[in-house]
């Protein structure tokens, strides 16, 4: 039902973008990524493959496919028991969009859906969001709304039986648990102050409900385990904004970004951040980021062993806790240019990046590595 | 909250107030690759999907919540 409502809503899409013809060429891009993130109880390697292509009539067209090969110690399955378990996720995106000119302003908008499927997890939502550039570009307004529909079930994680020792039935499949929906809006405001600087503010709010925690999280009450209870509700704030400068100098970018965020479970976050960028000749670009994290616990957030049967709520996330962490990272693009005289001619007009961040994180989880690496080609 | 916000719309009002127009063929600078932040958006999607799953907070980059089992 909810597919079959997503192909009316594309096929809807196509046809309202596809009406006013410009002349152009057809033009696209491809990329290729490799992802990659470690901490201590879990791997994920997540390979993704994304295109689009614009056509003459002005109407862009493009998709994406990520594989997610996520391998877990048990920290989500209740910290019972060291055993590693592999699930693999299947996420495919696909969206459509189109500027139209309105004379002394152009209104661009986009229609965006996304399906990730997998063993105990089925994800489905569809975003539009819409710029209006006015002032020759230099003052950008832009807006989203948001609809998510997740069913969220249960499989044999770890080394529990996974058939019935009398009957023989497979097990593995424990069944759906709940549905998890949202909505969201958001709002931007993007401004060219002058020829080197820029400035950009937001607002995003995301309101969920519905199945809300973690099935395999469990909390002991009174020496009784039980899968962690959160409120079945959610409404998230989300405040930010980014300054950027250039020094032609130098050829070095300065970016400053910052968030603030606030919810009805009490967390609130800061999340300062700054770049800084450094073109070396016309072919790389070096990035030096720092990013930090500070947030509030949950109001219904206790220690593991500090719960009563007469909470409310109890919870075994580790996201519910006070905690900081702190991120820097590396990042190179390179401009494939120099393969001009070789067989790889057909990359010429891409770039390649390399990516590495190391997170301190003051949560359970313990510090993190994210690596990628990834190819972006223009297909002409 | 409520002083945040008013911030956010005093912010906001400043800014549509000194808007200044700098034309296209000056824009030079700002279509510098350190300066132009739409080539990373390949590689934005799986590094805000670990914040979210890590993290408490959202938002800033068109999360919706929700996603995938790893919440």
């Amino acid at each position: 039902m909810q597919l079959r409502a997503l192909v009316w809503i594309a096929s809807l899409a196509i046809l309202c973008l596809a009406n006013t013809a410009q002349a152009q060429s057809w033009r696209g891009h491809a990329a290729l990524w490799g992802n990659y993130y470690w901490e201590t109880s879990t791997r994920v390697v997540a390979p993704e493959v994304s295109g689009g292509i614009t056509t003459p009539d002005g109407v862009d067209v493009h998709g994406s496919y990520l594989l997610d090969a996520i391998t877990s110690a048990s920290i989500a399955s209740g910290v019972i028991e060291d055993i590693r378990f592999t699930e693999i996720r299947n996420q495919g995106t696909l969206g459509f969009g189109r500027e139209f000119d309105l004379g002394e302003a152009q209104l661009r908008l986009d229609l965006n859906g996304r399906m990730s499927h997998e063993p105990d997890y089925f994800a489905t939502g569809v975003t539009m969001s819409g710029v209006l550039s006015l002032a020759e570009r230099c003052s950008l307004i832009g807006f989203s709304l948001g609809y998510i529909h997740d069913d969220v079930g249960r499989v044999v994680r770890g080394g529990a039986p996974r058939t019935d020792p009398e009957t023989g039935r497979d097990l593995s499949n424990r069944g759906r648990v709940g549905e998890l929906e949202g909505v969201s809006a958001g709002i931007s405001f993007s401004q060219v102050l002058s020829e080197i600087a820029t400035v950009m503010v937001g607002y995003d709010l995301v309101h969920n409900w519905g199945y809300l925690g973690n099935p395999y999280r469990s909390v002991a009450i009174d020496g009784v385990q039980l899968t962690e209870l959160h409120p079945g509700a959610r409404s998230r704030s989300s405040f930010y904004g980014r300054f950027q400068v250039y020094s032609p100098d130098s050829g070095t970018g300065f970016h400053l970004l910052y968030r603030v965020y606030l919810d009805d479970w009490d967390v609130g976050a800061l999340t300062p951040e700054a770049r800084i960028y450094q073109e070396i000749g016309d072919s790389v670009v070096l990035r030096l980021r720092y990013r930090f994290y500070s947030q509030l616990r949950s109001f219904f957030y206790r220690p593991v062993d500090a719960y009563s049967g007469t909470d409310a709520f109890f919870t075994a996330d580790p996201k519910m806790a006070e905690f900081q962490s702190h991120l820097l990272g590396v990042h190179a693009r390179v401009a494939l240019g120099f393969l001009g005289d070789s067989p790889l001619s057909f990359l010429q007009d891409g770039n390649i990046v390399l990516n590495f961040d190391y997170l301190w994180q003051g949560s359970r989880f313990g510090d993190g590595i994210i690596a990628q690496v990834g190819i972006d080609v223009p297909l002409r | 909250m409520n002083r945040l916000a008013l911030w956010v719309l005093l912010l906001l009002a400043s800014l549509c107030s000194s808007c200044v127009t700098v034309h296209a063929y000056e824009r030079g600078y700002l279509a510098r690759p350190s300066m132009d932040t739409s080539s990373e958006e390949g590689e934005s999607g799986f590094r805000a999907h670990v914040h979210d799953s890590r993290e408490g907070a959202t938002g800033g980059h068109g999360s919706t919540g929700g996603g995938c089992g790893c919440n």
